[in-house]
């Protein structure tokens, strides 16, 4: 009886240390994440300003402006057009350069760290120095090159401004995605590249049918990664261009920015925000199915 | 074998000249930073004349960088040591001691991956003003903590995971208590996963922008990001200025890079399997 007892609280004590090891970070968790995540969502139910003290519910009318608001077509647009360009220009750059700095020469170590470099710095700063390499050093080239486009700061350019921050974007990370691939060049196994060398397949051959198709994994992780990344940026942006000129480089997250702090529409901006939640959990569940699939496959 | 030799050449000094195009940038960065006005109007390109420290001391005054870089180290520290140790705890009971309930906190965890900042931004700069955080590094330590708890807690229960049961139990056989078992066989077994995460946290954290622009108004409390978005405020035309500004606030990183080069490589495939 007495042991049987002592087993009990034995156990007791052991499964509440177990939960004590969670509680620290369940309860930040809980305070910090989720309970401004529930707020959210029944604030953009309210026609709260965001500063005042009184708001009133009015069901989903923010919901009803949301899907008829021009503003927020426009940000979706140009946060298309940015995901896009960027997840395309910066998968393709990282993947030439990996290649490329996966041949053994010399320099190549020195190279990919100067490739690295910039995706350590912080976006906004490298926005700065972007702002002035547009104002000054491009533009002189552009004109001397001709080119109208850039001949004029690009970033007062309506039409062409959001691929300059697109591109600045690329400039910061694609050394990050770069490692990602040669992470997945490191997979390639050398025998299989001789041996097909010595059936007389040439680089581009070995490159078709034995790198590329080993590559798939990394390219769908980078994929994924750099998408969903862009549909978050914000600092790079805002430093370029402030979502100007008019309001052509006003991503999704600056629109939200500027709703909730500008515009004192606190439960506006937050509404756009529960939609890009939606969007993400939408997302989210596309890639699981997607790797599901893939592990069934691999089965 | 000679035409092969030529050709690996020929690669390496094209992609000597697209780095050499690629760095223009940061050599712009350093080299207007030694420059004297006069000088960037006139050669905005060219190498200074002479090595010109000035604008680096006029930054470092004007940003009141000594007290900016503290805050910053502080901020980044406390909230990226707290936030593994508290993931490492929870990680532990969530890989080992599966239930219905600790599931159930895992999926939970896990599903702060899909929450972005701008959903919550509102609600969350309300409840630190209700909290009297606002101005204060505590709140943006704690929020920082929360924000990212769950990709701490989804990388380490899966290192967690993987140490096998019998080492456990044979400490549980020794009479071993739970905290016991944590600290002295899992803990230190995290080692590589947790140097990764930090450094991953430590860029996320030291680079972050918004939150600290919203919650932090006095100049005392400013990190580096905030600084050096009131800087280009102020001064943003003078740029000799305020690109002695920012190289001085991309140094440290550069210098956590050098010395933690290899780690960071591993951590970014780590950070990558997340997808």
């Amino acid at each position: 009886m007495n042991t049987k007892r002592t087993w009990n609280s034995y156990r007791i004590k052991r499964e509440l240390s177990y939960i004590s090891l969670y509680i620290p970070a369940l309860l930040l968790f809980l305070l910090f994440v989720i309970w401004p995540l529930l707020q959210a969502i029944y604030f953009s139910l309210t026609d709260w300003d965001g500063i005042s003290a009184s708001y009133h519910f009015q069901g989903i009318k923010n919901y009803k402006t949301f899907f008829r608001d021009t503003y927020v077509l426009r940000s979706t647009m140009a946060t298309i057009k940015y995901t896009i360009t960027v997840t395309i220009m910066q998968n393709m750059a990282a993947l030439m350069l990996a290649l490329a700095l996966n041949q053994k020469f010399r320099s190549r170590n020195i190279l990919r760290t100067v490739f690295f470099m910039p995706s350590l710095f912080s976006s906004l700063v490298v926005g700065y120095i972007w702002s002035f390499m547009f104002s000054d050093p491009v533009m002189k080239a552009g004109k001397a090159l001709g080119l109208g486009i850039l001949g004029n700061n690009i970033l007062g350019n309506e039409k062409w401004a959001i691929f300059a921050a697109a591109f600045v974007t690329v400039w910061r990370s694609a050394g990050w995605t770069m490692m990602i691939y040669l992470a997945g060049l490191q997979n390639v196994p050398q025998e299989l590249c001789e041996a097909a060398a010595v059936d007389g397949a040439g680089y581009w051959k070995q490159l078709r049918h034995i790198m590329l198709p080993m590559l798939a994994p990394a390219f769908t992780i980078n994929f994924i990664l750099v998408f969903e990344r862009c549909l978050k940026d914000f600092d790079s942006i805002f430093a370029l261009t402030a979502g100007g000129p008019g309001d052509s480089t006003t991503t999704i997250a600056l629109h939200i920015y500027r709703e909730s702090f500008f515009y004192s529409r606190g439960s506006y901006g937050t509404t756009i925000g529960v939609m890009l939640f939606a969007v993400m959990v939408i997302l989210t569940l596309i890639q699981l199915r997607f790797f599901q699939k893939g592990e069934a496959k691999l089965e | 074998m000679n035409k092969k030799r030529r050709s690996m050449w020929v690669l390496e000094i094209i992609m000597i000249g697209i780095a050499a195009l690629f760095a223009v940038p940061i050599y712009t960065l350093v080299t207007i930073a030694m420059k004297t006005s006069r000088e960037l109007i006139w050669s905005p390109l060219a190498l200074p004349k002479s090595i010109y420290l000035e604008n680096f001391k006029d930054a470092w005054e004007l940003l009141n960088l000594e007290v900016v870089y503290k805050n910053s180290l502080t901020v980044t520290f406390a909230s990226v040591i707290i936030r593994i140790l508290f993931a490492s705890m929870a990680a532990f009971t969530l890989a080992k001691r599966i239930n219905k309930v600790n599931r159930f906190l895992y999926v939970l965890f896990l599903s702060g991956l899909m929450v972005p900042i701008y959903t919550i931004l509102v609600p969350l700069l309300r409840l630190i003003k209700n909290l009297g955080l606002m101005n204060s590094h505590l709140g943006l330590i704690v929020v920082y903590i929360a924000m990212g708890m769950p990709f701490a807690i989804f990388m380490l229960t899966g290192f967690i995971k993987s140490i096998p049961d019998e080492l456990l139990e044979a400490a549980v056989l020794d009479g071993c208590s739970v905290y016991r078992t944590f600290w002295t066989i899992v803990f230190p077994l995290l080692k590589s996963a947790i140097t990764t995460l930090f450094i991953l946290d430590f860029l996320g954290v030291w680079n972050d922008f918004l939150l600290p622009m919203l919650t932090l108004s006095k100049n005392s409390l400013k990190t580096v990001t905030v600084a050096m978005y009131n800087f280009y405020g102020e001064f943003g035309t003078r740029w000799e200025m305020t690109f002695a500004g920012y190289t001085l606030a991309i140094i440290p990183i550069v210098i956590v890079y050098l010395i933690l080069q290899k780690h960071i490589v591993e951590g970014i495939m780590i950070g990558a399997v997340k997808g």
